[in-house]
């Protein structure tokens, strides 16, 4: 009895905290599909027949260059997500799995990287950025994403590394496989749960972040979601049927990817790859 | 020829020493069993053969040619793990013919390989299963499969049936038997369990705290260790060792006297004792006596051994069976 009340007590809670966090979500999409007069008498309301208009939709698609932004926010995501994650492994399974020179100093440093916000670093990212002469470029948004990202990815997967048995890589090394080959045909297949957990943890971010958008690449053409989201919103007018529907599109893409990983983060657990 | 030749090895962890002054040569085709306590340095032994670890000073030679410069890989050595270290994410076809990939061995051949070998272990119809779906003794086909697979000069063994079963253990100890003679390969194997080690040596290397204590046939050193602790290490029940004035009588520090050189004399003759304790295994019982004279001694009697009256009784032993250490515990011959 006691522990059915006490998965009642986790489910109520886990229930809590889902609706407190699904709701803004809920909120916009919701409120993406009424009309500017049925958004602001009652905002949370259900669209109804009254209010139901796709006019954000429609001024969205017509008026901007939506699929400019989704391409390079898709491009950033992807190409950052790739980088840390080849870099991440790499790195990650010469700190577990290799005694060498400075490799607790190496080990710090990416530490570091956890507990200091990249952002500290915007104007001299800023400064550095334009000597390479990357302002205006993705290349530029890249590069401070995959800086961004490594600390957390080593971590993870050092974590999970450690979790490889020796024995593994020495039977490889009897076997005449080479060391590369180790990391790639045997390690990386056995970590795939933390690749798909750094992934999801390295992938959001960087979709939502307006920051480095708006200060290193905010041209016309370079523009992620994000940061075109904003021309919806003007100091005196904000159109916000097309901010809503706008946001809603953006929703969509990375929850497509969130929905892929974490299911082969999911059958990665199940398989239980490491036992 | 794939003879092994070891030379003043020593392998240090910073201040501690793991092997120390090492000296061991097993000839081409031999079993050589490298047997002790855990931490006494023989798994550290067998991994610096194979390769994966570096020792800090001595020689080593495989086949003649020096192997310390050699990657595992190029020793012509195969090991056999423990833990089995099968490859979780591949079917057992996929563990055997992983390695081959990267020895310029064509497509056909490994094939060819692995399906014989396959059949050799008995694991033909296994050869699509994944680790996870295999038991354990299986799974250590499979592993020694793939050690057979790549044809090496010196097979390496590292407690390869500690995770089996008690039956399992005995029937595979035999088929690894059977596989030295059908191979003719030189093998070194490393296990805590004497058992395995008096059943399957032709050499058999006696290890405690990094140092080999004393390298002979299974026979040699059970009958004539080299010191109390090797004459303590072999043989179940364990040897009954007695010191003070009867061992003087003996010229000795200590005597060792194995529970199977003990008898029982109803005459009245020999050394008085009384039982204390006795373990009826079925094909024969173990008994625990005390003896003034002796101290507490274990004796190795018939199944149908039996307490008669009060328990007390006489024990004697033959003199040549007495095996006699000095004060430091080594053997005097």
């Amino acid at each position: 009895m006691t522990t059915r009340m006490r998965l009642w007590a986790v489910h109520v809670m886990l229930l809590v905290y889902a609706v407190l966090a699904l709701a803004p979500v809920l909120l916009i999409a919701m409120n993406s599909f009424k009309s500017r007069k049925g958004i602001f008498r009652d905002p949370l309301a259900l669209p109804t027949g009254e209010t139901f208009s796709t006019v954000g939709y429609e001024r969205v698609f017509a008026n901007s260059d939506l699929w400019l932004w989704f391409a390079n926010s898709l491009v950033v995501t992807v190409v950052t997500l790739a980088a840390v994650v080849v870099f991440g492994t790499m790195a990650a399974w010469a700190l577990a799995a290799y005694r060498f020179r400075g490799r607790l100093v190496v080990g710090l440093f990416l530490a570091l990287g956890i507990m200091v916000p990249i952002r500290l670093g915007t104007v001299a990212i800023l400064d550095l950025m334009t000597s390479l002469g990357l302002t205006n470029t993705l290349a530029a948004l890249i590069l401070v994403y995959i800086a961004q990202g490594l600390p957390v990815a080593v971590f993870i997967f050092s974590e999970f590394m450690a979790q490889v048995p020796r024995d593994l890589a020495d039977a490889a090394r009897c076997d005449g496989v080479p060391e590369f080959r180790i990391y790639a045909h045997i390690v990386l297949p056995l970590i795939r749960p933390a690749i798909a957990t750094v992934a999801i943890f390295v992938m959001v971010p960087i979709w939502n972040d307006l920051w480095f958008p708006l200060i290193l690449a905010p041209g016309e053409g370079t523009r992620t979601i994000t940061l075109g989201v904003q021309q919806f919103i003007g100091q005196y007018v904000t159109d916000w049927s097309a901010v809503l529907a706008a946001l809603t599109l953006a929703v969509v893409p990375i929850l497509v990817l969130y929905l892929a990983l974490s299911r082969m983060m999911v059958r990665g657990l199940t398989e239980g790859a490491l036992r | 020829m794939a003879d092994v030749d070891i030379k003043g090895l020593a392998k240090r962890f910073g201040e501690t020493a793991a092997l120390e002054d090492v000296s061991l040569s097993v000839a081409d085709g031999e079993f050589c069993v490298l047997v002790g306590p855990s931490g006494c340095g023989k798994t550290t032994l067998l991994r610096i053969i194979a390769g994966l670890e570096t020792e800090t000073e001595g020689s080593l030679s495989i086949g003649g040619a020096d192997a310390q410069a050699l990657a595992p890989a190029r020793r012509g050595i195969a090991m056999v793990f423990q833990s089995y270290a099968l490859y979780p994410h591949m079917t057992a076809y996929r563990n055997m013919s992983f390695g081959l990939k990267f020895q310029k061995v064509s497509r056909p051949d490994i094939d060819e390989r692995v399906r014989s070998v396959a059949e050799m272990l008995g694991i033909s119809d296994l050869l699509h299963r994944k680790p996870a779906e295999l038991s354990g003794g299986q799974r250590q086909r499979v592993a020694i499969g793939r050690a057979i697979v790549r044809n090496p000069k010196v097979f390496l063994f590292d407690e390869p049936l500690s995770n089996l079963d008690a039956a399992l253990r005995a029937t595979t100890r035999l088929e690894i038997a059977r596989l030295h003679k059908a191979l003719g390969a030189t093998m070194i194997y490393v296990t805590h369990d004497q058992a395995e080690a008096m059943t399957l040596a032709d050499k058999m290397v006696v290890m405690k705290d990094g140092r080999i204590e004393q390298i002979g046939t299974p026979l040699e050193v059970y009958r004539k260790p080299a010191n109390l602790f090797v004459a303590g290490f072999l043989g179940h029940p364990k040897i009954n060792i007695v010191t003070g004035a009867i061992a003087a009588e003996y010229g000795a520090a200590s005597i060792g006297l194995r529970p199977e050189h003990l008898t029982l004399s109803p005459s009245g003759k020999g050394y008085a004792a009384r039982v204390v304790h006795v373990e009826p295994l079925g094909s024969e019982a173990h008994v625990h006596l005390r003896s003034d004279a002796l101290g507490p001694l274990i004796l190795r009697a018939p199944s149908d051994f039996s307490v008669s009256g009060d328990g007390d009784l006489h024990v004697t032993f033959e003199r040549t069976r007495v095996l006699l250490f000095d004060e430091n515990g080594n053997a005097i011959n």
